[in-house]
């Protein structure tokens, strides 16, 4: 049984995989579809969700350079906090 | 090692995080801290209270508020951020946005948060949380956030290590819920948790990979960037990382957070750590104290300290109690 997520995920991968399963009840009944979700799907080209999915994608690869890596994602170490916070704790503690 | 080890090679702490509770409503296998519905660890208030002062002595002028869950400890949660927003710090909240059942209840919760003076807050968005919290409700926490005007907004999230469906959740937020991301911040963390390293999932990369890699599984771009943030436990240990996979440093009830920083300047391995990597720290193990790390494989820097300071004869390697943790200052 998947969700919706799992079903973007395929139509992402395969565009008309998404197409053949909208028009099969028995494949849909696989997913886990809200009315809204099923009806926003019907409504979407699987060519767009493709192209918004790799838009995304194109974010999270500068975002993986710009804020990644700090496993806790509190982003304390990364450049953009570093660079506003002017103090030091060594001159407060020395 | 080094010779310089004067008060003056001190590492800048920018962030100073608090761990107010463990209590969450869900149990994630990634949670660094094993919160869940059945943790009731607290922060004490006198304590919380006097380490940000300490804190602000030090001029570290950013604070986060995170669990577990705190809005488990919304009193808590408030006079912190009331405490530090009157010592002009910056407060960043992290939380899972369960409480956001309504967009209305989202905007309750948040305006209160706003006129506190919060500015900054973080939701989790990754398929642990999403087993629990459906994502409708860090839509309506992000619609809320947005509309009442934060200064920033983000959402942590993971595309790494065991979970691709990250663009997929936001792909729902922003299509199927009308959510426009355009100005949030997206955080794309690796997921690195006990778990995981446990299931070695992860553990991709030898030492030698993983001293020469430049891509996720370093967490910072050069030596020591990772040490940037203090994190102070429900309990009052004090870790120098976002995490507690490295040793901690110190404990707020034996010793002021300005000298368990000073103490760092005379500990042997967290200099190697700062000022190289924490596999140079491996192989400098493994060839005083026979131990076998540099054999195993690691998925990150932040695994690879958790291997080392798991172990319970090096989980204090890091304060100057430990037998191991001191060495003579040069004069």
């Amino acid at each position: 049984m998947g969700d919706f997520i799992d079903l973007i995920t395929k139509a992402k991968d395969d565009p008309n995989s998404l197409k053949a399963i909208l028009r099969d009840q028995e494949k849909l009944s696989q997913y886990e579809l809200s009315s809204s979700e099923l009806e926003a799907l019907k409504k979407m080209d699987p060519a767009t969700i493709k192209a918004v999915v790799e838009g995304i994608e194109d974010r999270l690869s500068l975002a993986s350079k710009a804020s990644n890596a700090c496993s806790g994602g509190t982003n304390a170490c990364r450049a953009r906090m570093a660079a506003e916070m002017a103090t030091t704790t060594q001159e407060a503690v020395s | 090692m080094e010779s310089d080890n004067t008060p003056n090679s001190i590492p800048n702490f920018y962030l100073a995080t608090f761990i107010i509770t463990y209590k969450c409503p869900f149990s994630c296998p990634m949670c660094f801290f094993s919160c869940g519905p059945e943790r009731n660890e607290v922060m004490p208030k006198e304590m919380a209270f006097k380490t940000l002062e300490e804190i602000r002595n030090l001029k570290i002028s950013t604070v986060c508020v995170t669990g577990g869950e705190p809005f488990l400890q919304i009193d808590l949660m408030h006079d912190l951020i009331i405490k530090a927003v009157s010592y002009g710090m910056t407060v960043i909240l992290v939380t899972n946005a369960f409480w956001a059942v309504s967009k209305e209840a989202a905007l309750e919760k948040l305006s209160i948060l706003k006129k506190l003076g919060l500015k900054w807050i973080q939701f989790s968005l990754d398929d642990q949380h999403l087993r629990f919290i459906p994502i409708s409700r860090i839509a309506n926490a992000l619609e809320a956030a947005i509309e009442l005007g934060f200064e920033d907004i983000k959402i942590l999230g993971s595309s790494k290590g065991n979970t691709g469906k990250f663009k997929y959740q936001l792909f729902y937020l922003e299509k199927i819920l009308g959510i426009c991301i355009d100005n949030v911040d997206i955080i794309d963390r690796p997921h690195v948790s006990n778990q995981y390293f446990e299931d070695h999932e992860q553990a991709k990369f030898s030492l030698q990979e993983l001293e020469k890699t430049e891509n996720s599984a370093s967490p910072a771009n050069k030596p020591g960037d990772c040490l940037t943030e203090l994190l102070i436990d429900v309990n009052g240990d004090v870790y120098p990382c976002c995490n507690n996979f490295i040793g901690r440093i110190g404990n707020v009830y034996n010793n002021n957070i300005k000298d368990i920083i000073y103490n760092l300047n005379y500990n042997h391995y967290f200099n190697i750590i700062w000022r190289s990597d924490p596999c140079k720290l491996a192989r400098y193990l493994d060839k005083t104290l026979n131990t076998d790390f540099c054999d195993k494989r690691y998925g990150s820097w932040c695994e690879l300290c958790a291997q080392i300071f798991q172990n319970d004869s090096f989980r204090d390697l890091l304060t100057n109690t430990h037998p191991y943790g001191c060495r003579k200052k040069t004069n």
